[in-house]
C-alpha cells in the first residue's frame, strides 16, 4: 500500500482557516502547512492576516471556522496556556519578558523550579537559566540581572533561551531582527539553523527579503487575508515574491504633480535620536513629499523628532526660515508647522469635545477677543466654512468628535490645522481606518494644501498609496532613507523592495 | 555618592524607624516599657493584618478600597450573631463568607465587566456602608459579655496572642508572595498583565486569587477590630481607609523594590503605630499624629524616588 510521504512529515497543519471581525474578513480559507525541521517564512505586508493567523494558532482568538492538526491529532478550542504545553512556542515583536524580574526568573516563569514544600528552588532556578543560554552560546550574562538592565538584543536572546528550554516542537517567531543590528541577527540565525538541525520547526513571520533568502526553506504569502501562493524558497525569486506580495494592480496617478519649488520650506539635516540614523528632507513649496516605509522603520519617529516632541542626538531643522534651536512642538506651531499624529484618538484629537472645540483649538487666539474672551460668533462661522469645506459628514457642529467615522475625525484633525497659519504639514499615517470615500477626500486636501503653497510631508505605509498621492517619494528602512523615487518613474514593486531592504538587482 | 542615594532609597523607611524609635526612646521614660511596646505592637497589628490584605491585591495590579465598607459590616454580622446567641465558629464562618463574597463580586466587575479596580471599589464601599446602615439602623453593636477579649488580646507569656497571629501571617504572606511559584504570577499579573497572557498565565485566575485572600484578609481584620472595641462600631472602618492606604504606599517603598510587597507593609504599620503610640506619650495635641503622617508619606516617597525617578514610581 502506497503511502503519502507529506502526510508523515507535516507537524502542523491549518487548513480553511476563516475569522471574520465585525465589518472584515480578516482570513479568508488561508491554508498553512509546517514541515518537521523546516524555517517556513510567513509573509505578506501590513493588514494581509498573518498577525491573525498566528492569533488563532496561540489561542488568543477562535478562529470561526476551519481545522488545525497538530502532530496528527485535530485541535477543536485550546488556550494560550494548552498551546504552550503542547509543544508550540512563540517569540512576539515586542518580547514579552517582564521588566523588572530577573533573567532567570524570566526564563521559568509558568514553570518555576519548587522545593518539597513548594517555594522557588532559586538555586536550581539560577543553575537551569545559566544552562538554558549556555544551550544557545550565551555565557556572558548575569541571570540575577532584572532584564531592563539589558540591551533588546539580549532580551530576545533570553526570549529564545526560555522557549527553547521548554523544548517546544514549533517555534513562531516574529520578525525578531526588526531591532536587532547586523551582528546580533547573524548570531539569531545561527541559532535558529542550529535548532532547526535538532529538528525544530519554525515559522519565521517578516518582510525582511534578505532574512527569507537567508534561512527559510519554504514560503507561504498572504494578502488581504488570502492565501496567495506556498511554495519552496527556491523556486521563487525575489521578484516573483514581491509580486505576489503587493498584488498586481498598477498604480493609478490621480493626482498631477505641479511644480513651484524654488522656496524651501522645510530644512532637516543629519537628524539623529529615537532610532533614526540619518534623516535628510527638504520640503518646497507647494510640494508633497511622500515617506514611505515598513511599520517599525522609523516613519514616526522622525515626524516625532521634526516636530519637536522627542529629543533630537543631532541634527539641524529649519521651517520656514526660523531655525529650531530650542526644539518644541510649540516652537515648531508658532514657526509654522503642524502633526496630524498617527493615533489621532489619542493625540490629535479630544473625543469628548465637540467638532467646533476641537477645530479651534489650535488656532484659539484667532477667535478671542483681547487674547482673553471667545468669540462665539467668529468661531461658529469659521467652522461652518470648515466643515463645508471638508464635507465633514455630521449633524451639528456641536457633535462629539467620538461619534464621527475614522475619515471625518482625521477631517476634524485636519480643520484644526488649517484654522492656524501653518506652512509645513506634517501626517502621519492619515488615511489608517478611514473608507476609500475617506481616503479620497484627504488626498484631494492634501494637494488643496499644496496649491495654496503649503508644503505637506505624507507619512505611510501603504506604498501604493504613497506613489499615487505624492510628487516626490522617500523611502525608509531601518531608520534611514534608503532611496528616493519619482512615482512617475518607478512602481509598486521597486518601492517595496527598497522598503524590505532589498537593492534593485534582486528585481531582475 | 551614587552608593549613599542608594543607601538612602533602600532603607528610607528603615532609618526613619530607628531615628523615631531613638527619638522617642529619649524623649519619653515610659516608651521603652515592654508594656508599652507591647502596646504599640497591638496597635499596628490591626492596621498591618489589614494592609497586608490590600498589598495583595495591589500585588495583582489592582487596588480595593471596599475593605472601608465590608469589615463594619463584618464586624455587625459577627456581632449580632454573637449576641443572638449564636456558637463562636458559626459567626466567624459567616464573617469570612461575607468577605469572600464581596472580594469575588469585585473580581467579576474587575476581570469580567473590566471595569477599573479604583472606582467599583469605591462604588463598592459607599454600597456596603448603606447596606450596614439598612442592616444595624446606625447603631453600634456591643458584645459586652459575649465574647472574651483574652481569646484575641491575652498574653502568651510577655506577648498578647493577637501579635503573635500577626508575626505568623506574616511569615505566611511574606513566603507566598516572595518565594512560591504563587507570588511570582500574581506579581507578573499585577505588572505586566499582556506579557503574562502571552507566558501561558491567565491574568483572570490571578488576579480573583488576590481578591479573594485580600477578602479572607479583611474578614480576619474585621473580626479583630470588633474584638478590639469590644462591638461593632460605625467608625470602624472610615476610620481605618487612610492609614492602611498610607501603610501599604509607605511599604512600596521599602528596599527600594517600588511596588507592593508585604515586608513594607508590616515596617509601614510599625512606623504608624509607633506614631500613635509616642505621640500619645509625649501628651503631643491630637491634631499632630495626622500631620506627621502626611510629612512622613511624603518624605518616604520622596527619599524612595531619588535617582530612580522613572524606576521606583509609587503606583495605584
Amino acid at each position: 500500500m502506497l503511502k503519502e510521504p507529506e502526510v508523515t512529515d507535516l507537524i502542523l497543519e491549518m487548513k480553511s482557516i476563516i475569522k471574520n471581525f465585525p465589518g472584515v474578513q480578516a482570513l479568508q480559507d488561508v491554508d498553512l502547512s509546517i514541515k518537521k525541521g523546516e524555517i517556513h517564512a510567513l509573509v505578506g505586508q501590513n493588514g494581509a492576516g498573518k498577525s491573525t493567523l498566528l492569533k488563532i494558532l496561540s489561542g488568543f482568538y477562535h478562529m470561526d471556522s476551519g481545522k488545525v492538526t497538530l502532530n496528527g491529532k485535530d485541535l477543536r478550542r485550546w488556550t494560550p496556556q494548552q498551546m504552550i504545553d503542547w509543544g508550540v512556542s512563540f517569540i512576539y515583536q515586542e518580547l514579552n519578558l517582564v521588566q523588572s524580574l530577573s533573567v532567570a526568573q524570566n526564563i521559568y516563569i509558568g514553570r518555576e523550579p519548587k522545593n518539597p514544600i513548594g517555594l522557588i528552588n532559586w538555586n536550581t532556578m539560577r543553575a537551569g537559566a545559566v544552562e538554558a543560554l549556555a544551550r544557545i552560546g550565551v555565557t556572558d550574562l548575569d541571570v540575577n540581572t532584572p532584564v531592563n538592565q539589558l540591551t533588546v538584543a539580549k532580551q530576545q536572546l533570553v526570549a529564545i533561551a526560555r522557549v527553547l528550554d521548554m523544548d517546544p516542537t514549533v517555534l513562531i517567531l516574529d520578525e525578531p531582527t526588526s531591532r536587532l543590528g547586523l551582528e546580533d541577527a547573524e548570531r539569531l540565525f545561527e541559532i535558529l539553523k542550529d535548532m532547526q538541525e535538532k529538528g525544530l520547526s519554525i515559522i519565521y513571520v517578516t518582510h525582511r527579503l534578505s532574512n527569507i533568502y537567508r534561512l527559510s526553506d519554504r514560503i507561504t504569502v498572504l494578502r488581504d487575508g488570502k492565501l496567495i501562493i506556498s511554495a519552496d524558497t527556491n523556486d521563487l525569486p525575489a521578484s516573483e515574491l514581491v509580486k505576489h506580495m503587493v498584488g498586481q494592480e498598477v498604480v493609478d496617478r490621480s493626482y498631477g504633480s505641479k511644480k513651484d519649488t524654488e522656496k524651501v520650506l522645510l530644512q532637516v539635516s543629519g537628524l539623529f535620536g529615537n532610532g533614526v540614523n540619518g534623516f535628510d528632507l527638504q520640503l518646497h513649496t507647494s510640494e508633497v513629499v511622500g515617506l514611505l516605509g515598513a511599520v517599525g522603520a522609523g516613519k514616526t519617529e522622525s515626524v516625532r523628532l521634526i516636530f519637536g516632541i522627542d529629543p533630537i542626538d543631532e541634527g539641524y531643522i529649519q521651517v520656514c526660515g526660523t531655525e529650531m534651536e530650542n526644539h518644541t512642538p510649540t516652537n515648531a506651531i508658532s514657526a509654522g508647522m503642524a502633526l496630524c499624529p498617527e493615533d489621532r484618538k489619542y493625540q490629535g484629537l479630544l473625543l469628548e469635545n465637540s467638532i467646533s472645540e476641537n477645530v479651534t483649538l489650535a488656532g484659539l487666539k484667532k477667535f478671542a477677543t483681547w487674547n482673553l474672551f471667545p468669540n462665539k460668533k467668529k468661531e461658529k462661522s469659521i467652522v461652518f466654512e470648515l466643515v463645508n469645506r471638508l464635507r465633514i459628514t455630521t449633524p451639528k457642529i456641536s457633535t462629539h468628535a467620538r461619534s464621527l467615522s475614522g475619515g471625518n475625525q482625521q477631517k476634524v484633525v485636519l480643520a484644526k490645522w488649517l484654522c492656524t497659519d501653518s506652512k509645513v504639514f506634517l501626517f502621519d499615517e492619515p488615511t489608517i481606518g478611514v473608507d476609500v470615500q475617506g481616503k479620497a477626500e484627504i488626498y484631494q486636501l492634501l494637494h488643496e494644501l499644496s496649491d495654496q503653497g503649503a508644503g505637506v510631508l505624507f507619512v505611510t505605509s501603504d506604498i501604493e498609496e504613497g506613489l499615487q498621492v505624492c510628487d516626490r517619494v522617500l523611502v525608509m528602512f531601518k531608520g534611514q532613507i534608503v532611496a528616493e523615487l519619482d512615482p512617475r518613474e518607478t512602481n509598486k514593486e521597486e518601492a517595496s523592495l527598497y522598503a524590505m531592504g532589498g537593492s534593485p538587482d534582486e528585481l531582475h | 555618592m551614587n552608593f549613599t542615594k542608594e543607601f538612602i532609597q533602600k532603607y528610607t523607611v528603615f532609618i526613619i524607624l530607628i531615628v523615631l524609635f531613638v527619638i522617642f526612646s529619649i524623649a519619653s521614660p515610659t516608651f521603652m516599657q515592654v508594656n508599652n511596646l507591647m502596646n504599640l505592637l497591638v496597635q499596628s497589628t490591626i492596621l498591618g493584618i489589614v494592609g497586608f490584605g490590600l498589598a495583595m491585591i495591589m500585588i495583582a495590579g489592582e487596588i480595593d478600597m471596599a475593605f472601608a465598607g465590608v469589615i463594619p459590616f463584618e464586624g455587625a454580622i459577627f456581632a449580632t450573631l454573637l449576641t443572638n446567641g449564636r456558637p463562636f465558629w458559626v459567626a466567624a464562618l459567616a464573617t469570612l463568607a461575607i468577605g469572600l463574597l464581596v472580594s469575588y463580586v469585585i473580581s467579576l466587575l474587575v476581570t469580567r465587566l473590566k471595569l477599573v479596580s479604583f472606582v467599583s471599589t469605591i462604588a463598592m464601599m459607599f454600597l456596603l456602608q448603606g447596606i450596614w446602615y439598612a442592616y444595624t439602623g446606625g447603631k453600634n453593636i456591643f458584645l459586652e459579655g459575649y465574647f472574651n477579649r483574652d481569646m484575641v488580646f491575652g498574653l502568651v507569656g510577655a506577648v498578647p496572642r493577637v501579635v503573635i497571629l500577626f508575626a505568623v501571617i506574616f511569615i505566611i504572606l511574606y513566603f507566598l508572595t516572595e518565594q512560591t511559584p504563587f507570588g511570582l504570577r500574581l506579581r507578573i499579573v499585577g505588572e505586566d498583565p499582556e506579557s503574562a497572557r502571552t507566558m501561558g498565565l491567565n491574568p483572570i485566575v490571578y488576579k480573583t486569587a488576590g481578591f479573594l485572600i485580600g477578602g479572607a484578609i479583611f474578614a480576619l481584620g474585621a473580626f479583630l477590630s470588633t474584638a478590639r472595641m469590644s462591638g461593632a462600631l460605625a467608625t470602624a472602618g472610615a476610620n481605618m481607609l487612610m492609614p492602611v492606604m498610607t501603610a501599604a504606599f509607605v511599604g512600596q517603598t521599602v528596599l527600594g523594590m517600588g511596588r507592593p510587597n508585604i515586608p513594607g507593609v508590616l515596617l509601614a504599620a510599625l512606623l504608624l503605630g509607633m506614631i500613635n503610640n509616642a505621640f500619645v506619650l509625649l501628651r503631643l495635641p491630637f491634631w499632630s499624629v495626622p500631620i506627621a503622617e502626611g510629612l512622613i508619606l511624603i518624605i518616604a516617597i520622596y527619599l524612595a524616588n531619588i535617582n530612580k525617578r522613572d524606576v521606583v514610581q509609587i503606583s495605584m
